[in-house]
Order: C-alpha cells, then sequence, then structure tokens
C-alpha cells in the first residue's frame, strides 16, 4: 500500500506539472490508523517531485482514540504539522449512537496531547443535530468544548447515512428523525458562541481564530486545483503534463486490491476523468467560493474568465437585487459574497445564481481569441 | 338454432363494461331521468363483432327469415339488479338453455372482457341476445334486452326497458333488497312492465330466501308465491324462468302493418362498418336498401344491412315489428344513433317515440396529461374512447399547472372513474384527474345581462367563470334523490354524515325487521368525492347507495380563492357552498401547505372569498438550508445535486414571487385517493 500511495503521488504530481505543493491533508477513513512512516514516505515522494515548502500545511485526520494518541508524536516527527481531530460529541451516549469507539474522556486526552505537539494548529470537528438533540444541552457541550480546544473549530450538522446505526434506529422509530427547526437554531447559536469566543467563520462549517484558517481546504474553496491519491480519492487539475488545458474530475479506483493493481500497472489507479468545461469550472468557483466569509471578489473571478465579469453574470440580475434587498447576498466593490444569514441558506441562494450564470454564458458573446482563451485556463489555478 | 358457433367464422365477442361495478362507491351515479345519455360502450351492453375478423361469405349469403316469429310468439324483456346479484350469471344460463351459447363450464361472466370489468368485479349486464325455445309445442323467439346494471346509465336503462313488456327482478337470496334493486324495480314499474322476481344464490349458506320473499312483498307489493328461486350459479330452476317469462310477460303490441317507428335503445361503433345500432322495431318491417330518417338528426340513410343478435350479429333480409335487432346504415358517429332516438321510413314520418333526451354530463373534471409531451396521444385516446360513448363531453382546456388538457363531462361518478381506467389500461395512457365538480347555474339578475349571455340561466363548468354575485340574483345547485339501505344499528352514523353532507331526508322506512331503507336529497357536489366511501366505512361496507337526479335548488354559493402571499392563484380557484367554505378552504391549504417547499421568506397560504380570509396556513422560511461539508471530494456530487435542483426550479410555477412545485397543485388538485 505505501509503495503504491508514493507511486500514485509521483505518477500523478508529474501529470499535473505543478511547481508547487501548498499543503498536504492525509484524510478519509481512518489514515491516522497508517503509520507515521507511510505518511513520511509520501511527503519525500512529494519534496522528491516538485517543491513542497517548509511551511506547507501538512494536516493529518485523527480519530481520537488513546492509541492514536501515543502515536501522535510520531507523526510529528514524519512531518504532520497540523491535526484534525474528530471529537464530534462530549456525550457519550452520543458518541455511541453515532457509532464511534472513542469515549469522551479519551477524545478530551488526545485534544490535549494533540495540542501540546501542535499548538494553534490542532482542529476538532463538534456535531449538532442528532435525533432528540435539544438546542440548550447542545450549547453546554459546545461551551464546554471551548474551554479545552485550540484555534480551529468544524462544526457540522448530522446528515442521516443509509448503513449506520442512527439511520437505522430513526428508521425503525426508536429515535425521531432529526428536527431541522432544531438543528437550525443550533447552527444560529453555534456560530453566535463561536464569534463571541474570538472565531472567524470563514466558511459554512469551519471557524478559526488567530488565523488558524486550514490553508488546504481553503484551497478547494476557492477553486484550487488538488490531486487526489489513494482509493477512492477525488482530484481536479489540468494534466498539463499529458499536454491537457482543460481542469478534469478525477476518480481514483475505490477497491484497494484493485486500485494497487491498477498502481503497480499504469503507476496510477485513476478511474474515471471527465473535462470540466469553461462553464462548469466558472459553476464550481461560485459555488465553492461562496461558502467562504469573504466570497468571491472581482479579481478571483477575473482568474477564471477574464472576459465576463461578475458584474456581467450578476449585475442586471433581478434575482440578485431580490436577494440583496432581502438582506442574504452582496455585490459590491469587493466581489459577491453571502451575508452571515444568507450563509446558512446557501443552497437556495446557489439555485438562482447558478441559472443566472447558465443564462449569462449562454448570452456571452463569441469568443474572439480562442487561443488565448485555452492558454489562460491552463495557467489557472498553478 | 341460430347461435352457431361450428360453421362460419367464429368471432370473438367484444363486451363492452357494463354499469354495474362492483364496490358499492361505484354505484354512485349521477344520470337519472335528466341526465339522458348517448350510447357510449361501457353501458353498452351489445356483444360487438371484432371488426379484425372479417365475415365469412356464408354469413352474407345465409340470411335468415324473420318472418316466422309472429308478434304473439315473441318476448322482449330486460334483466335488472343490484350489482353482484348475479345477472349475468343468469344471462349465462339462459344462453346455454336455449343453445344460444355452448354449454360449457367456462361461461362464467365470459363476457367480461375488458380489463375494467375484472378488476372491480364489474357486472357484465345481460346482452341483448335473441333467443329460441320450445314451449308448449311452439318456438318462441325471446329477446334479452340488454339494460346497463347502474343506474348513471338511468336514462339508458329506460329506453331499454321501453323496448320491453318485462322483466326480471333478480335479488341475492343472501344480501337481498339493495338500493339498487328499488331504482332499477321503479324504473320498471313506472314502464308499466310485468315484473318478475327471481331470487337468486338459494344455494348459498347464509340464503335466506323467504326473507327476501318477505321483503319484495313489502317493498314491491308483490306476492311471495310469483318469486322464482334460483341458482344461476348451479343451473336450478333456469327453465322456470323461461316458462315464467313466456307465461308471464305480454307479447309486445305492435303491428307489421304501421309504417316503420324503430327504437334506438344502444349503439356501438364499429370503425370499418360505422355505427351499429341496436334497435327495436314498434311497427313495420326494415330490410336492406330501406331509407330511413332519424327523428333525432332528420338525417337520412340508406340501411346496408339488418340482423339478430344471438349474440353473435346474424344477417337476417328482414326485422318485423316486436323483434329487437341491429342496424347498419352508414352512420359515421354514435351522436347520429343516439340512444332513445326513433328511426322511420323516408317520407313515412310517424310521432316519435316519447322520452328522448340528449346526454346531460352531471360531473365534470380536468384531464391533463402528466406529461405534457403525451398530449396527443392522450388526445387520439380520448378520441377514440369517446367514438363510442358520445354522452362524455369534451372541451379543451389548459391551466397554468398542469399545462394543455380538457375539461370532460361524465353522466356520473362511475361514468367518470370507468372512462379513466380505461383510459389508462387500455390506451396506456398517464393522466391527472381534477377533482370532480358538478354544472352549478346563475340566473342572471337583469335584462340587460340576459340580453349579453343570450340566456337567462347559465352554467358553470368551470369555476373561473363563475359570474360575481352582483350579476346573480340566485345560484342554483344540483340535486339528487339518494337510496341508502342498511342495517338499522347504522342509521344513526349515516344520518349524522348526511346532515353533514347539506343533505335533507325524505324517507325512511324499514323494509324488514333490521333493514332500513332511507331517502336523502343531496346536493350532488356533496357526494361526487367521497361520500361513498365515507358510507362504507362507517356501515362496515353493509349500506348500499343509489341516486337519481332531482334537478337544481337554490345554493349560497361562493367562489372562493386561494392566496399565496396575497397573489391569487388561478387554478385552485373553487366554487363552494357558503357553509362548507371553511372545511374545504382549510383543507387545500393544509394540503398546499404540506407541497410548497420551504423557500427564503415566509409564506402565507390563505384560503379567501372576495377579501375575507377564511383559512390560512403558513410555511415559515428556511433557516438553514446549506450542505455542513463539502471538501475535494464531496465537489461533484454537490454540483450535480445542485445543477439537478435548479433544472426542477425552472419547472417551478411562480405565483408572486413564491415558486410553487407542479406537483403541489397536482396534490391539490387530483382526486384524492380512497381514504
Amino acid at each position: 500500500m505505501q509503495r503504491c500511495l508514493v507511486k500514485e503521488t509521483t505518477t500523478l504530481l508529474k501529470l499535473s506539472g505543478v511547481q508547487r505543493i501548498d499543503s498536504v491533508f492525509f484524510g478519509g477513513g481512518t489514515p491516522s490508523l497508517a503509520s507515521p512512516h507511510t505518511v513520511a514516505s509520501v511527503l519525500e515522494a512529494i519534496a522528491g517531485t516538485t517543491d513542497l515548502p517548509a511551511k506547507a500545511e501538512i494536516t493529518l485526520e485523527a480519530n481520537p482514540t488513546s492509541s492514536q494518541a501515543s502515536r501522535l508524536a510520531a507523526f510529528r516527527g514524519a512531518g504532520v504539522n497540523r491535526l484534525s481531530i474528530g471529537i464530534q460529541s462530549l456525550d457519550n451516549t452520543e458518541l455511541q449512537l453515532l457509532g464511534r469507539t472513542h469515549s469522551v474522556s479519551e477524545a478530551l486526552g488526545t485534544l490535549e496531547e494533540a495540542q501540546r505537539l501542535f499548538p494553534g494548529r490542532t482542529s476538532v470537528d463538534f456535531m449538532f443535530g442528532l435525533p432528540a438533540q435539544q438546542v440548550e444541552p447542545w450549547l453546554r457541550q459546545l461551551q464546554e468544548l471551548l474551554s479545552f480546544c485550540d484555534d480551529h473549530v468544524s462544526l457540522y450538522q448530522l446528515t442521516l447515512e443509509r448503513g449506520t446505526i442512527l439511520f437505522a434506529h430513526v428508521q425503525q422509530g426508536t429515535l425521531p428523525s432529526p428536527d431541522p427547526e432544531v438543528a437550525a437554531e443550533m447552527y444560529q447559536d453555534g456560530r453566535e458562541v463561536l464569534r463571541e469566543a474570538g472565531f472567524r467563520q470563514y466558511e459554512v462549517s469551519n471557524f478559526a481564530r488567530n488565523g488558524a484558517v486550514s490553508i488546504h481546504n481553503w484551497t478547494y474553496w476557492q477553486g484550487g486545483q488538488y490531486i487526489g491519491v489513494g482509493p477512492g480519492a477525488h482530484g481536479r487539475f489540468v494534466p498539463q503534463g499529458d499536454g491537457g488545458t482543460l481542469r478534469e474530475a478525477r476518480i481514483q479506483t475505490l477497491e484497494p486490491n484493485n486500485w494497487m493493481k491498477e498502481v503497480s500497472m499504469f503507476g496510477h489507479g485513476t478511474r474515471k476523468r471527465v473535462s470540466l468545461s469553461e462553464l462548469e469550472l466558472l459553476e464550481e468557483v461560485l459555488a465553492l467560493g461562496l461558502r467562504t466569509d469573504i466570497g468571491i471578489t472581482h479579481q478571483h473571478w477575473l482568474h477564471f474568465d477574464p472576459h465576463l465579469s461578475l458584474w456581467d453574470v450578476f449585475g442586471e440580475s433581478e434575482e440578485v437585487r431580490e436577494l440583496q434587498s432581502q438582506g442574504l447576498l452582496l455585490l459590491d466593490h469587493n466581489g459577491l459574497r453571502c451575508s452571515w444569514e444568507g450563509l446558512a441558506v446557501l443552497d437556495t441562494i446557489l439555485l438562482r445564481l447558478l441559472l443566472q450564470l447558465q443564462d449569462a454564458w449562454k448570452n456571452k458573446p463569441p469568443p474572439t481569441l480562442k487561443v488565448t482563451e485555452s492558454g489562460a485556463s491552463s495557467q489557472r489555478g498553478g | 338454432m341460430l347461435a352457431l358457433v361450428g360453421p362460419g367464422p367464429r368471432r370473438r365477442w367484444a363486451w363492452v363494461a357494463q354499469a354495474a361495478l362492483g364496490g358499492l362507491r361505484r354505484r354512485l351515479s349521477a344520470a337519472g331521468g335528466a341526465s339522458p345519455f348517448s350510447p357510449r360502450s361501457e353501458k353498452n351492453p351489445a356483444f360487438r363483432v371484432t371488426p379484425a375478423r372479417p365475415r365469412s361469405t356464408a354469413d352474407r349469403t345465409e340470411r335468415l327469415d324473420m318472418s316466422q316469429f309472429p308478434v304473439e310468439n315473441i318476448r322482449n324483456f330486460g334483466i335488472i339488479a343490484h350489482v353482484d346479484h348475479g345477472k349475468s350469471t343468469l344471462a349465462d344460463r339462459l344462453l346455454e338453455l336455449t343453445g344460444t351459447i355452448a354449454k360449457t363450464d367456462h361461461n362464467k361472466q365470459v363476457l367480461d372482457k375488458l380489463q375494467v370489468e375484472r378488476e372491480r368485479g364489474i357486472t357484465v349486464k345481460a346482452q341483448t341476445a335473441s333467443l329460441f325455445y320450445s314451449y308448449g309445442g311452439k318456438l318462441y323467439l325471446l329477446n334479452l334486452i340488454d339494460t346497463p346494471g347502474h343506474v348513471d346509465f338511468n336514462y339508458e336503462v329506460s329506453r331499454s326497458l321501453s323496448a320491453c313488456q318485462g322483466v326480471l327482478l333478480v335479488v341475492d337470496a343472501n344480501e337481498g333488497i339493495q338500493a339498487q334493486t328499488v331504482a332499477n324495480f321503479f324504473l320498471a314499474f313506472e314502464a308499466q312492465l310485468s315484473i318478475i322476481p327471481v331470487i337468486n344464490k338459494i344455494d348459498l349458506k347464509n340464503a335466506d330466501p323467504e326473507r327476501v320473499e318477505k321483503q319484495i312483498e313489502k317493498m314491491f307489493d308483490i306476492p311471495s308465491d310469483e318469486c322464482i328461486k334460483i341458482s344461476a350459479k348451479l343451473g336450478t330452476n333456469i327453465e322456470r324462468v323461461l316458462q315464467a317469462v313466456i307465461e308471464r310477460i305480454a307479447s309486445p303490441k305492435v303491428s307489421r302493418k304501421n309504417p316503420l317507428k324503430a327504437l334506438v335503445f344502444d349503439s356501438t361503433f364499429d370503425q370499418y362498418r360505422g355505427v351499429v345500432a341496436n334497435i327495436a322495431l314498434f311497427n313495420g318491417v326494415v330490410s336492406k336498401g330501406d331509407k330511413i330518417v332519424s327523428a333525432h338528426t332528420q338525417k337520412t340513410y340508406e340501411v346496408n344491412e339488418v340482423g339478430i343478435l344471438s349474440p353473435d350479429e346474424q344477417i337476417t333480409q328482414k326485422l318485423y315489428a316486436g323483434q329487437v335487432g341491429y342496424l347498419i346504415a352508414g352512420m359515421k358517429d354514435v351522436t347520429e344513433a343516439q340512444i332513445g332516438d326513433t328511426l322511420y321510413l323516408h317520407k313515412q314520418p310517424v310521432e316519435p317515440l316519447p322520452g328522448f333526451k340528449s346526454a346531460k354530463p352531471m360531473v365534470f373534471a380536468g384531464m391533463y396529461p402528466t406529461d405534457q409531451s403525451e398530449y396527443n396521444n392522450l388526445k387520439s385516446a380520448i378520441e377514440k374512447l369517446t367514438l363510442n360513448d358520445s354522452s362524455v363531453t369534451v372541451h379543451r382546456d389548459s391551466s397554468l399547472a398542469l399545462g394543455a388538457g380538457w375539461r370532460l363531462g361524465f353522466l356520473g361518478l362511475l361514468h367518470m372513474e370507468v372512462f379513466n381506467q380505461r383510459l389508462e389500461q387500455e390506451y396506456n395512457a398517464s393522466v391527472i384527474l381534477t377533482t370532480p365538480t358538478v354544472p352549478y347555474k346563475a340566473v342572471l339578475s337583469s335584462a340587460k345581462l340576459i340580453k349579453e349571455y343570450r340566456e337567462k340561466e347559465i352554467t358553470i363548468i368551470n369555476p373561473s367563470q363563475f359570474p360575481d354575485k352582483s350579476k346573480v340574483a340566485e345560484y342554483l345547485e344540483p340535486v339528487v334523490l339518494g337510496t341508502i339501505i342498511t342495517p338499522d344499528e347504522y342509521t344513526g352514523k349515516i344520518m349524522t354524515l348526511c346532515l353533514a353532507r347539506r343533505a335533507v331526508q325524505k324517507n325512511m322506512v324499514f323494509i324488514d325487521q333490521n333493514r332500513v331503507m332511507l331517502k336523502y336529497l343531496f346536493p350532488l357536489n356533496e357526494i361526487v368525492v367521497d361520500f361513498y366511501d365515507s358510507l362504507k366505512s362507517l356501515s362496515s361496507g353493509y349500506a348500499s347507495f343509489d341516486y337519481e337526479d332531482a334537478g337544481y335548488q337554490t345554493a349560497d354559493l361562493v367562489k372562493m380563492d386561494i392566496l399565496l402571499n396575497g397573489s391569487p392563484v388561478e387554478e385552485l380557484v373553487t366554487i363552494v357552498h357558503r357553509e362548507k367554505a371553511h372545511t374545504v378552504g382549510k383543507t387545500i391549504c393544509e394540503r398546499l401547505k404540506d407541497t410548497i417547499p420551504r423557500q427564503l421568506f415566509e409564506i402565507a397560504i390563505q384560503a379567501a372569498i372576495g377579501s375575507k380570509i377564511i383559512a390560512r396556513e403558513t410555511v415559515k422560511a428556511y433557516r438553514k438550508n446549506v450542505l455542513a461539508k463539502c471538501y475535494g471530494g464531496d465537489i461533484s456530487r454537490k454540483m450535480k445535486l445542485l445543477k439537478r435542483q435548479a433544472e426542477g426550479k425552472k419547472r417551478m410555477r411562480k405565483v408572486g414571487n413564491i415558486e410553487v412545485p407542479k406537483d403541489a397543485f397536482i396534490k391539490v388538485l387530483k382526486r384524492q385517493p380512497d381514504k
């Protein structure tokens, strides 16, 4: 596995032709089960292929079990400099419902150890909107968490997924389905609590203070390129090494054994490649950028399409005007962004904006310099 | 015998569904004396020849001489019964016994060919068939004339009966007299026919023929010794029935010497031969080549073919007074051979038979293709079905929510259901049927308005045509006289239900120790949607119901608007009785609340009469609608979801600034499923 990860990393990096890697995220599943050695090998492979600056953000996703806590130092030795811990809840019953194997005390222990090793660079995931969960007790948990945690918090509303214990409970009626009103209340109150504690909500679910923003995730929301390595990983980059000019959405083979076979044979296990059209790329830039507090700046947008400004797309839109008058959206000299209230209902807002963008794209004057445009697209996100 | 199964081409019998649908709700009907109707296939009893099979030459040449049956050897009779009391089984036995069809084990409602009949347990009405039976040394021609079993088709029944001199009134030995038995009895009684009570299913374990005899004696004043107790299923006592037909029913009072006078009592459409009219000859003779005139349309036709039904069509040279058969005369459309019409010879006009009426729809509903791309297919399917059923009225209509469609008028609920089901099953059409409405009327208040509308009373079929109160002296609503027969333990509950439906009690009689017959005058719109279901559920299925047209009555009608944040929704305008406005408005608001998705702002759903709000529901604004996690691996999925929703958004109907999925309207407008 380790050999294959290294091999795929090298192959895809070369294919992308990128000059520099700014962040690495070991996540998905339980990456902390992998050995610190594997992490080190992958990082070495990256550094050997392209530029990996010393200040690059290297995050590891970890479960807060005691066995993991003891390995954190080794991971730090391997090059990890940021930790994301799936605390989820400070209530043992809730943790059980969520199918978590750790206890509250293990979680707090791991958190303490992490902050010692990665001061200012430890993030915690915290969940809300569980079945039967009430606003007040949850807010007390959040306050408690704040007394322990570092400078980064991710707040996630539970989504019931098939195959989980919770889903089965709700199906059988032993637990009520989560109340969206209650969850909305928790979200608003939680954001408020975090703001008062000095956190900046820099994205729908992410809060940071003292500048502890996750560079890696920020890149997603800014429409940056990324390479996905490992079974089932997703990536988005222009395969410049192959002479490609359009960004591709790429998915690696999901099943580990098949993935390894493919990597051994071809150097990578890419199962699916879909070229993103210019419009599709813009749609992603829009949908992702609006998740952030600064939204989409004019400069940022023009980077993706120098010929169709935000003003061109949204300036005349009745729907945008309506959203602005409702205090949900702002379009000004900085760019396009959601208000505090708007962020909570972004998905509804996005539907209107996407249709508006598609409309504007249809009516866009025909390009006169096709060659220049594709040249520009190949340089994007480098 | 004429019912040749062997020689000659054996044709498949295409039966058409008959009126009597299984299940009580199907007994609802809107017809009655004032809602006549014209030929339509599903109520049309006749056996029809499948056009796909060509007729053989032998058939063409072997013409029967019907002159050998003088009037005194002819009996014309029908069979009437409540649903499932065994009408078609008795008909099967009569056909077998007279050799009209071969006797096999398979003659079990063999004529129920349509899927709709089989599924609903619709009893095929007795077919029109000429039976030949020797009795007392004479050969008799017994014409079994089809009568639709359902009072939706009341007018047809009355027309069919007018060609008869007697009827077999079949009553189930277990269930006894039911609502439809009563309705049918009175039709026959009013037509002054001989009535032979036949108590069927005496083989059943719970059969109590003596009790049924007493009911018949009490309700119909027929001595109990006149009842014939049979089991049509086992063939018990069937000969007695045939003998009673000959002994107790008079031969028709007609003459061959008088000029032709023929009653059209049914008609069907054959795509190769045009209209096939079933006729009964009151006077005279008709043969191929005769020029005939329709008293109703005054159109002249040349007769191409005449014959009897046995039950296949058998060409004859002529048909004589007192006989029953079919006639083909180049009529292109069933509206040219409407039920109840009189035919006579060109230049020999006769007084038309009384009682002819054109079809008058009593229940209207919007019909739309589920998918607008299916519009043309649905159009063609409706055209084909109405070819055999001119009583369905078709008006093009369109709705912002449902697209292009039609407003169809039916004789009754059963008629509507059968039509809809046939569209779906035989033409594979997927339709949205809106909640049925009834034809209201408005009496205009001034001479000026009367001049403008060119009539004093206007009929309102579509709620959007509802004239303002200022123009109207009074509004009228159709009413029906309903008959309910129930075990007496349910009487209290049923009376409460009827009261809630604005019904006025007219009569209440015990038909035996523990069965009650209730008569109520109902506003038609109170029973068109779910009355039957309610009746059935509160009586554990024991109560039966039937109704007949009873004209119009003054009604305090109002137009109710549905508003979304103050903007009226055109397709949801409803005409309601003032007393019911709150209940109806509340129900619509609640249904909308369940189907309109949350939006970025609060939505007030209101029902209003004029400027007065009578019901309100609120859809709260979205407080949170954003996917929590969106990282590298989630982006494709997220974009796909967003784009699909954006596509869906394009198909929303905008009312004010509110986006309403078309589904929401469909859920409100559509007939609600049975509760």
